[in-house]
């Protein structure tokens, strides 16, 4: 085995396998890369060679001083690469995390690493969603209206129809975290006592459309690529194996969280999600009642009481997707509005939070979770 | 957490900081903050889904999975489960039938309702997971089945092979008593060798029977695996068709379930739309007859709300104009307080500008007035010359007027500036010469001379001081002190 195939190997079948009983999602953006594995130097080398990239690039990204939402040229390029193959997603992410734990804004003193590093913590998770979550997001959403085209009886015409779909979920998919960050940056500025820098907030109003096109552009070639050149390619093989190594590793997903008790994932993911949501706090009586209220809607998702499991989680769920989709966002544009309306001064940002609130709330009643019962009971009873 | 926000810039000047340029999002502030509250929620409510709720995933997962087997495709590589075919390049997908034609199809089901179908979806989803987990539970018994028997033929093989070791150690001590008995009389070395090759081939013996137990227990190995084998899928086969025959039966039941319960709320509801039918027609006739009333009273009241505007209307103009004139007497009783203060100050500012301008005057006035006393000065002084020249010169002629009288030898008058000749000694005379004195006419003279001198000074001063504003006092310099003392 050459160099090369050990590092593929490393990269979209060990290294997954690894990270899946802990964190399952980085761990299938890790191995989305496992496509371009018939082009063995590219898939080989890309990975470390972005990390480098985003390890040795400075902060400064041109037009960045402080956050990377203020470099168009960063926007545009993260979600273009992290379409393309989440595995360069995944390495960009992890070298901008470490650029910022080594600079000196954080290393300097405790208390530059309390101040900066909260901010930069927070604004790194946003970027987190970008490259890890919203590319699987678009995949699977793309790939679910495919599979309700029952025309597409060949195999070309439906890459072409995926790629397509990815070119135009995927965009407007980014847009909507354009459109977030520019109120979930704020913490970079807010836990240093700067001033927030209009730069970092416009520019993702003023080149929207370059980084739609790009994000575009990306995921065209990535659908084309990936469902009509590299199955001709002569190690279309390599492919299949790595796919069949990653697929080995699939029951393992998040099994390190199965013997944590349910309190302590649901205290987790109401604290993460707090956390993103700090920059709407005006102080730290907005953090408790938020983080409170996540909770609650956390607890109530797991099925406590059994109001959106029961009889309303198996109406919800013989609904339409799509329009549970519109009727949430547009709902919760009328209800935010009306709250901002109510409490307008130019900042409002508790008038925010507790439109985000209300938001969050309709799309956790809209799309209840299944739970899923203990299957030895049923087992027994079907065996008998 | 800061308490307040230091800088805070207001969210209309982040969102739109600058006018609007081309494609850029240009809706009112509270928009922008309404759809930015929305997104932020929706970003925090996927990542919630991706990070540790993952139900998101897992049903769209399912969902793509399910209707990739409807529709008789291969998954892609990317969403392809473990349980799927894989062709040799991972990614051929052409359409075929579906493997799990013995599970009844939900969506082939004619005449099914929606209802129906979605618990037929259910039934078919429990069913599917049940086979799944019992394929898992035979596996992994079939599993523990093969480890428990590797474990126990490699026992038994160590014990066969421990026992072979013992038995060709005894044979081998044995077989050399023996032969030490037999051959005790050989020489050392024929005894040496013999011992030897008996060992070796008991070795060799020993080696072949190894060997035979070694193959022996393989072949017991295989035949317990082989045995495991077939038992486990006899299990397994056994558990799918239980599995199979369970949901096929519960699906039967429960469409047949669902096929009386909507039969008899297609009943109830063809009932119910005949009763609101009849309700319709009636309420359509009230709601008629209420809209007929509704626009009269509307009219009227429009009217009257017309008659109050224009009340309202002209009550305003009038308290508006009221307002108005109140507003101008104010305004102009402060602007002729304000233009009298102004003339107050121009006029004290005028004052100090004169007064400054005074006594500049006066300071030009005394440096004239100096220059001029200076000029008077050498003037006078001049004309006292020349008087005392000419007093001189008549005192002198007087003088030889009288020697002319008393004496016929008179000398000339030395003219100013002439050299004297050296007179010739005057004789002495017994007459008492007579002193000196001046006639009273020219004395007059000089006097007259002088009251000139002193009336042109004058005129001179007068002269200066006439052009100037200040009266000069005569004698009496500005500074105070005397111009008589230097008159002099």
């Amino acid at each position: 085995m050459s160099s090369n195939e050990a590092l593929i190997q490393y990269w979209y079948a060990r290294l997954p396998r690894s990270l899946a009983p802990l964190v399952p999602r980085i761990a299938a953006a890790v191995s989305d890369g496992a496509w371009a594995a018939v082009w063995v130097r590219a898939a080989a080398w890309a990975p470390p060679v972005v990390f480098g990239i985003g390890l040795l690039v400075p902060r400064t990204w041109p037009g960045t001083q402080v956050v990377y939402t203020e470099s168009p040229l960063f926007l545009a390029v993260a979600p273009a690469l992290s379409i393309l193959s989440g595995t360069a997603g995944v390495a960009l992410l992890l070298a901008n995390g470490l650029r910022e734990v080594l600079s000196h804004d954080m290393a300097s003193s405790l208390n530059a690493a309390a101040h900066v590093g909260a901010g930069q913590l927070i604004v790194w998770l946003l970027l987190a969603v970008l490259v890890v979550i919203l590319p699987q997001l678009a995949h699977l959403l793309a790939e679910a209206v495919v599979v309700r085209i029952r025309l597409l009886r060949y195999r070309d015409a439906r890459a072409i129809c995926r790629s397509l779909l990815l070119a135009t979920i995927f965009p407007g998919l980014v847009l909507l975290w354009c459109q977030a960050a520019t109120v979930l940056v704020l913490p970079v500025f807010t836990r240093t006592g700067n001033t927030p820098s209009a730069a970092a907030i416009s520019t993702v109003g003023a080149w929207w459309t370059w980084m739609a096109a790009a994000t575009a552009a990306a995921a065209l070639a990535r659908g084309l690529l990936e469902g009509i050149v590299a199955p001709r390619m002569r190690r279309a093989s390599t492919a299949a194996a790595l796919t069949q190594a990653r697929l080995a590793s699939a029951p393992a997903a998040g099994s390190a969280w199965h013997d944590v008790p349910e309190a302590v994932r649901v205290s987790l993911a109401a604290a993460g999600m707090t956390l993103l949501m700090a920059g709407m706090f005006e102080g730290p009586a907005d953090a408790l009642i938020a983080g409170l209220f996540i909770g609650g809607l956390a607890m109530l998702a797991r099925g406590l009481g059994g109001w959106l499991t029961g009889f309303w989680g198996l109406h919800m769920r013989q609904t339409s997707s799509l329009l549970r989709v519109v009727a949430a966002l547009g709902g919760a544009t009328l209800v935010a509005g009306g709250i901002l309306a109510l409490d307008w001064n130019g900042t409002a940002l508790r008038a925010m939070l507790v439109a985000s609130l209300a938001t969050l709330t309709l799309l956790v009643v809209l799309f209840p979770a299944r739970i899923v019962r203990p299957r030895r009971p049923q087992t027994r009873r079907i065996s008998s | 957490m800061s308490e307040s926000i230091p800088g805070w810039l207001p969210f209309s000047d982040l969102v739109l900081p600058a006018a609007c340029s081309v494609g850029q999002a240009c809706w009112p502030p509270v928009v922008a903050a309404a759809l930015a509250a929305v997104c932020a929620a929706a970003i925090v409510a996927l990542a919630w889904a991706g990070y540790l709720g993952r139900h998101l995933y897992d049903e769209l997962l399912q969902d793509i999975s399910d209707r990739t087997r409807e529709n008789g495709w291969r998954p892609i590589a990317a969403f392809a489960s473990p349980e799927s075919p894989q062709t040799p390049d991972g990614t051929v997908d052409e359409v075929e039938p579906s493997s799990e034609a013995s599970v009844p199809d939900a969506a082939s089901v004619a005449g099914v309702s929606e209802d129906l179908a979605v618990a037929v979806h259910e039934i078919r989803a429990a069913a599917a997971a049940e086979l799944a987990a019992v394929r898992r539970e035979a596996e992994q018994t079939l599993a523990a089945k093969l480890q428990q028997e590797r474990a126990e033929a490699r026992f038994r093989l160590e014990a066969a092979v421990r026992q072979a070791e013992v038995a060709s150690a005894t044979e081998v001590a044995r077989v050399k008593q023996e032969a030490e008995r037999t051959l005790a009389g050989r020489v050392e070395e024929a005894r040496r060798e013999i011992i030897a090759a008996q060992v070796a081939q008991t070795r060799q013996a020993q080696e072949a029977e190894i060997a035979a137990v070694k193959q022996a227990a393989a072949d017991a190995l295989t035949q317990a695996l082989k045995h495991a084998n077939v038992e486990a899928d006899r299990r397994r086969v056994a558990a799918v068709l239980d599995a199979t025959q369970a949901a096929a039966v519960e699906l039967e039941r429960v469409k047949r379930d669902a096929q009386e319960t909507l039969t008899e709320q297609l009943a109830a509801l063809r009932s119910q739309m005949t009763a609101a039918a009849e309700v319709n027609r009636k309420q359509s006739a009230e709601i008629a007859a209420l809209r007929l009333a509704a626009e009269q009273t509307v009219g009227q009241a429009l009217e009257q709300a017309q008659v109050e505007a224009d009340r309202q209307r002209e009550a305003a103009v009038r308290e508006a104009k009221t307002t108005a004139a109140t507003k101008l007497a104010r305004m102009r009783k402060e602007a002729e307080r304000t233009l009298a203060q102004a003339l107050e100050e121009a006029r004290v500012e005028a004052d100090r500008r004169r007064e400054a301008a005074v006594q500049e005057a006066k300071r030009a006035a005394a440096v004239e007035l100096g220059l001029m006393k200076h000029e008077a000065a050498q003037t006078l002084a001049t004309r006292l010359e020349e008087v005392r020249a000419e007093a001189a010169r008549e005192r002198a002629a007087a003088m030889r007027a009288r020697q002319v009288d008393v004496d016929p030898y008179v000398p000339p008058m030395p003219q100013p500036g002439a050299v004297a000749r050296p007179e010739p000694p005057e004789p002495p005379t017994t007459t008492p010469a007579i002193p000196p004195t001046t006639p009273p006419a020219r004395k007059q003279t000089l006097a007259e001379h002088l009251e000139e001198a002193r009336a042109a000074l004058a005129r001179h001063r007068e002269t200066a001081g006439g052009a100037k504003t200040a009266p000069i006092r005569a004698g009496v310099q500005d500074d105070g002190s005397s111009s008589g003392s230097r008159r002099t």
